[in-house]
């Protein structure tokens, strides 16, 4: 019998020459991606991991019985209630991007396991995909419990489902970077930007802010999530060894452009859980100090490992850590009913915080949460009243990253408007402009929203907007978690409905 | 419950109006000064500069105080405030910004 160092490198190479078909035809261009390489370019291809089918299967069981345990001691709807408001409003986010995402990921990960350009890779890719739909059981598992006790957990399901405007904008990301992805730009776009750059140290990120927040399910859902992206993100180091060799623009290119994709969706997510959605007791840090330590040192570095340089944008990408995430938290809280959860407003401690953390902005940023505040103070707290102290005119979106025309600062908004073939694009920054203009024929007859209202494909009308297009319902679109009524806000208290 | 699209139009399109009268509402992306996004204004072609500078104001007053001391930029230049639309030659899906005369 073989021993496993024998057998091992057998069973995870088994390419071949083939003799009835071409090789481009097992392995056409436009799925297995560019720059097409006969196989003799890959035979060397190696990640570090080198598992087998059956320790896969066996490792995968043992984190599994590890997520039920936690499950059943700390995970039951008691102890869920017991969690502050805000971070549960964080979970929802969280339950509703997450598991529909990582399904697209199984697909993506499926064409790799295909067309993906060497065995090795392949199995890898096999294995990547069942961790991707492992990863969409467990959230929809978790959080399934909960919906009959707040129907805004339903959107783990629903979300992507619906015509929302974030829906429409994560849909715009995902189907582009795994739904309908070649393999090689897969492999660097998903496992070496988004899960080597990104999510792998964003779920250490995310475990440490719900062990904080005293949520050990979700530390465990994601702990166990971790252990697996960083396996299966070793995809994409190989890949781009030997892309180098070939195309070194092509690889710039691509991680400029997934670097700036991903980022525009990973400051939202992790942004605003980490500075507002945080109790501020309990967080470890803001959220521009964990790009630094986290994020940007190690990107920079496996940059400078391939002999690669920072993507061209890199001054506007960090004048944003001070500044993107907090205009679309306060832009969303004014348009709080558009989306599935409920927000809050930072109290004058968090606000301290927040110019101590973000000098450069916050002037700007606190003059508008005193315009927020003083119309609470105006109306006075209540249910009845979330609707005095929401925005009432149609936002506006960028035509690249479908995400609303936030970029740059309060006093200098980015956006820029491109004529083209007939048609006015808007995009919120130069870096989304320029995807754009690269790849023109891949984005040019998306509609944003505006453009579907203006179409009449979408309602004008607010509410019917809400609940006919966006699917939300009186019962799940987002309000504030204590319909203004804040201890230190000084109004009278709420007559909550 | 407030209509999504800002202000609305003077006068719509309709079968019964003489097409001289009918002002044809023109989409524009606003911006204005300390805001935190783009908002879609729609303006008519006969209203001011001035009045199409205060509707942007009004869409934005649950985030940004108003302020009678600004100014519309087109195209990164001061528009006359007693200009129409039209004559300013702001077209549908342009961008205007409105700013503040005086920094705070």
């Amino acid at each position: 019998m073989l021993s496993r160092e024998e057998w091992l490198p057998l069973a995870r190479k088994l390419d071949w020459d083939y003799t009835y078909v071409r090789e481009d035809e097992v392995f056409p261009p436009v799925i297995s991606g560019h720059p097409w390489l006969p196989h003799s370019e890959w035979k060397d291809w190696e990640e570090s991991f080198k598992t087998s089918y059956r320790e896969y299967v066996h490792n995968q069981y043992e984190k599994d019985m590890a997520v039920y345990a936690v499950r059943d001691a700390v995970g039951r709807l008691e102890n869920i209630q017991k969690l502050a408001a805000p971070w549960l409003n964080s979970l929802k986010v969280h339950a509703a991007a997450l598991p529909l995402a990582e399904f697209t990921g199984v697909i993506g990960s499926l064409r790799g396991a295909r067309f993906g350009r060497d065995s090795a890779w392949r199995t890898m890719s096999t294995f990547g995909a069942l961790d991707e739909y492992r990863h969409t059981q467990i959230p929809l598992l978790l959080f399934h419990q909960l919906v009959r006790w707040d129907s805004q957990f339903d959107w783990a399901h629903k979300f992507y489902h619906t015509n929302n405007w974030f829906a429409i904008a994560a849909r715009h990301f995902f189907d582009e970077l795994t739904l309908g992805q070649n393999a090689i730009e897969f492999a660097i776009g998903t496992n070496f930007v988004l899960e080597t750059g990104f999510t792998n140290l964003q779920f250490v990120g995310l475990a440490s802010l719900a062990r904080e927040s005293s949520d050990h399910m979700f530390e465990r859902m994601v702990t166990s999530i971790q252990t697996d992206e960083a396996r299966h993100a070793q995809i994409g180091h190989p890949v781009l060894e030997v892309l180098m060799k070939h195309d070194p623009q092509y690889v710039q290119y691509l991680l400029d452009k997934w670097f700036w994709r991903s980022w525009r969706t990973f400051s939202i997510l992790t942004g605003v859980s980490t500075d507002y959605l945080t109790a501020l007791e309990q967080r470890p840090y803001s959220f521009k100090e964990f790009m630094e330590e986290w994020i940007i040192d190690q990107y920079l570095r496996m940059l400078d490992e391939f002999g690669l340089k920072k993507p061209w944008y890199w001054d506007v990408f960090e004048d944003e850590l001070d500044i993107y995430h907090h205009m679309i938290y306060a832009s969303a809280y004014t348009y709080r009913a558009t989306l599935w959860f409920d927000f809050v407003i930072p109290s004058p401690a968090e606000r301290k915080w927040l110019r101590q953390k973000y000098p450069k902005y916050w002037d700007d940023m606190d003059a508008v949460w005193e315009r927020v505040i003083e119309r609470w103070r105006t109306t006075g707290p209540g249910a009845a009243n979330e609707f005095a102290v929401h925005g009432t005119a149609m936002p506006t979106f960028c035509d690249l990253c479908q995400l609303p025309l936030s970029g740059g600062s309060p006093r200098k908004n980015t956006a820029n408007v491109l004529a083209q073939d007939g048609r006015k694009y808007i995009f919120c920054s130069e870096p989304c402009r320029w995807i754009f203009l690269r790849e023109p024929e891949r984005y040019a007859n998306h509609q944003d929203l505006v453009k579907r209202v203006l179409s009449g494909e979408a309602p004008a009308e607010f509410t019917n907007l809400l609940t006919d297009y966006f699917r939300l319902t009186p019962d799940t679109w987002g309000k504030d978690v204590y319909h203004g009524a804040y201890d230190w806000l000084g109004a009278k208290k709420a007559s909550v409905a | 419950m407030a209509p999504m699209i800002g202000s609305e139009p003077k006068k719509r399109l309709s079968p019964s109006v003489n097409r001289e009268d009918v002002y044809m509402p023109i989409p524009l992306y606003g911006f204005l000064e300390g805001d935190m996004l783009g908002l879609l204004v729609f303006a008519e072609e006969v209203e001011t500069v001035q009045e199409l500078a205060r509707k942007l104001q009004d869409a934005a007053n649950i985030r940004v105080a108003r302020n009678d001391d600004v100014e519309l930029l087109y195209n990164g230049k001061t528009v006359d405030p007693a200009l129409t639309v039209s004559q300013a030659g702001l077209q549908a899906l342009d961008r205007f910004d409105v700013i503040w005369r005086h920094k705070v």
